[in-house]
């Protein structure tokens, strides 16, 4: 299985309309860059972080690498994560 | 906008029902087993069947609660919720043109209510939550990664993630090395044998719960909300598709809360404009034993004002009974049951001695309450005959006994190959029923879930907000 190195955000509206992507990518320092995510995503996600697949914790985007494996299964009804760019319908 | 009126006192359920165009699940009385089938497969139709059966029952009987509340309040929500309920199951799920596969991730779909509203729903199948194991050749974490694709399940297993293997892997073996004292505890609590509970040996189970059997949860965390009358989860139904079981959930309003917010609401209080509907949030993850209602699992719609709880999966898991140690260092056994819970509003709820659940829903649960309690006393012969004789019809009938037992049965009863229910899945579904009744009372009593032990805390995030006021770098 190949690294993850990006992971793109979507916001979706009621319907479940998904606007354009943002793409979060690692930072030189091995950390999630999330300067592309709108503020409200950036700090919901460098408080709380995702949870572990496994629910025996947290990730946050100081984990990297970690932390973009973990975004696609942690994405919700508003927020989405996922390895390519395109929007779905 | 939706143009249904208020129902009106004077009309009755059969016509408030045509009214609002309410349609049943039909029953599915005995499923048709081909002697051909495999052993596992037959077991798995009579088992489709009991629980269709029981979700008829469910859905007939809070049709009852809710038109009563409906008329009682003034209002139309439960009915809606009905009407929401049964587009949910009925209509076909189209996701970008084509039919929704069911796999195990949530598929989203648009479903058109009869009043010509459009709303988003998400489908969630029995096939279920990701589930994990220990590969024996590799000793490699794995996941299993499973759809239905016109109409044959296909499972892929794959390495779970490589970063942090060693971290996770190291875990994963912890609980598979507990599984059987887990399984004891469980058996002790609910007095059944240990091999009578429902865990896979050769799969990793995040929760006290089987893999694959989280869709149960999903509805009956749904029903339950209808049946308290809360509203904190969006309209939820069970569907049937391609034989296999799904539930189909209305999306929920608004979004999750980001940092900021959350410090808002801490700072504000049970005085936020949301404090109400967070309050009974916080007190329904504990009448339905959350495990999962972390921060990306709640959100809030500051038009409405309304929190709502997503992701109900992993609810209403098995108990554990634990023995103690005394001070003289002899061991206690007990049955008590132990539950664990993870919720960040029910922490929330810890915070404040004001945030208290609001008097409506009080009133909601106590009338709630005694309709059960004195229907179980009228069936069971226990009520003074001049009381028996003023008990009014439905009280009688117990529309509400019957939901909340079916609901329970419709969690955690199993069939076997013959169709015949599995008596230990019987005993655990009419504890947890009686369990339920007594986590409402605490709630009438006192109008906040019990603090939790530290232990039980989440795990990271809320303490953050709480006690450094600073982002975790």
């Amino acid at each position: 299985m190949n690294p993850v190195n990006c992971v793109y955000f979507f916001a979706a509206d009621a319907l479940g309309k998904e606007a354009e992507p943002a793409a979060i990518k690692l930072n030189p320092d091995g950390s999630a860059d999330l300067s592309l995510l709108p503020e409200k995503v950036r700090g919901h996600l460098a408080m709380f972080g995702v949870p572990d697949a496994l629910h025996k914790g947290a990730i946050y985007p100081k984990d990297g690498a970690v932390f973009l494996d973990a975004l696609p299964d942690a994405g919700n009804q508003a927020w989405r994560f996922r390895a390519t760019p395109e929007k779905r319908t | 906008m939706n143009t249904v009126a208020p129902p009106d006192a004077s009309q009755d359920r059969r016509t408030l029902r045509q009214s609002f165009g309410v349609r049943r699940i039909e029953p599915k009385l005995a499923p048709e087993i081909t002697p051909a089938l495999p052993p596992g497969e037959a077991a798995l139709r009579f088992e489709h069947a009991h629980i269709w059966n029981l979700a008829a029952g469910v859905e007939e009987n809070l049709e009852q609660v809710s038109v009563r509340r409906d008329v009682a309040r003034g209002t139309d929500e439960g009915l809606r919720t009905i009407q929401a309920v049964n587009a949910l199951r009925e209509v076909e799920l189209k996701q970008g043109g084509g039919i929704v596969q069911l796999t195990n991730e949530v598929a989203q779909c648009i479903v058109r209510l009869d009043d010509g509203r459009e709303i988003a729903a998400y489908v969630k199948s029995e096939l279920g939550e990701l589930s994990f194991f220990i590969d024996p050749q590799t000793g490699r974490l794995m996941r299993n990664v499973s759809k239905i694709s016109d109409g044959i399940l296909v499972t892929q297993v794959q390495p779970h993630d490589e970063s942090k293997h060693a971290e996770r892997l190291a875990y994963a073996e912890r609980r598979a090395h507990e599984r059987d004292i887990t399984r004891r505890n469980i058996a002790r609590c609910y007095g059944i044998a240990p091999n009578d509970v429902a865990l896979s040996l050769d799969k990793l189970n995040i929760r006290n719960m089987d893999s694959g059997r989280a869709y149960r949860s999903e509805y009956a965390a749904g029903a339950l909300d209808r049946l308290v009358g809360f509203g904190v989860i969006p309209p939820t139904a069970l569907r049937e598709k391609d034989g296999s079981f799904a539930t189909a959930q209305a999306g929920a309003p608004g979004e999750p809360l980001s940092d900021e917010e959350a410090k808002r609401l801490l700072e504000i209080g049970p005085a936020h404009p949301g404090g109400k509907s967070l309050m009974r949030l916080g007190c329904f993850d504990y009448l339905i034993k959350s495990t999962d209602r972390h921060m990306n699992n709640f959100f809030y719609d500051p038009v409405t004002r309304q929190f709502s709880g997503i992701d109900n999966g992993y609810a209403n898991g098995y108990a554990q009974a634990f023995n103690i140690a005394g001070p003289d260092g002899r061991v206690q056994k007990t049955e008590m049951p132990v539950d664990s819970y993870l919720s960040f509003p029910m922490e929330i709820a810890e915070q404040h001695e004001d945030w208290l659940l609001d008097d409506e829903a009080v009133d909601q649960m106590r009338a709630l309450f005694d309709e059960i309690k004195n229907h179980l006393l009228f069936t069971e012969g226990k009520m003074d005959p001049a009381a028996a004789a003023a008990l009014p019809e439905h009280v009688k009938k117990g529309a509400a006994a019957n939901a909340l037992s079916d609901t329970y049965r419709l969690l955690h009863e199993r069939t076997d190959e013959k169709g015949g229910i599995i008596p230990a899945s019987s005993v655990i579904a009419r504890k947890e029923a009686l369990e339920f009744l007594r986590r409402l009372n605490h709630l009438i009593v006192h109008r906040k879930p019990p603090f939790m032990p530290d232990y039980m805390q989440s795990r990271a995030g809320l303490k953050h907000v709480f006690e450094s006021q600073t982002r975790p770098d």
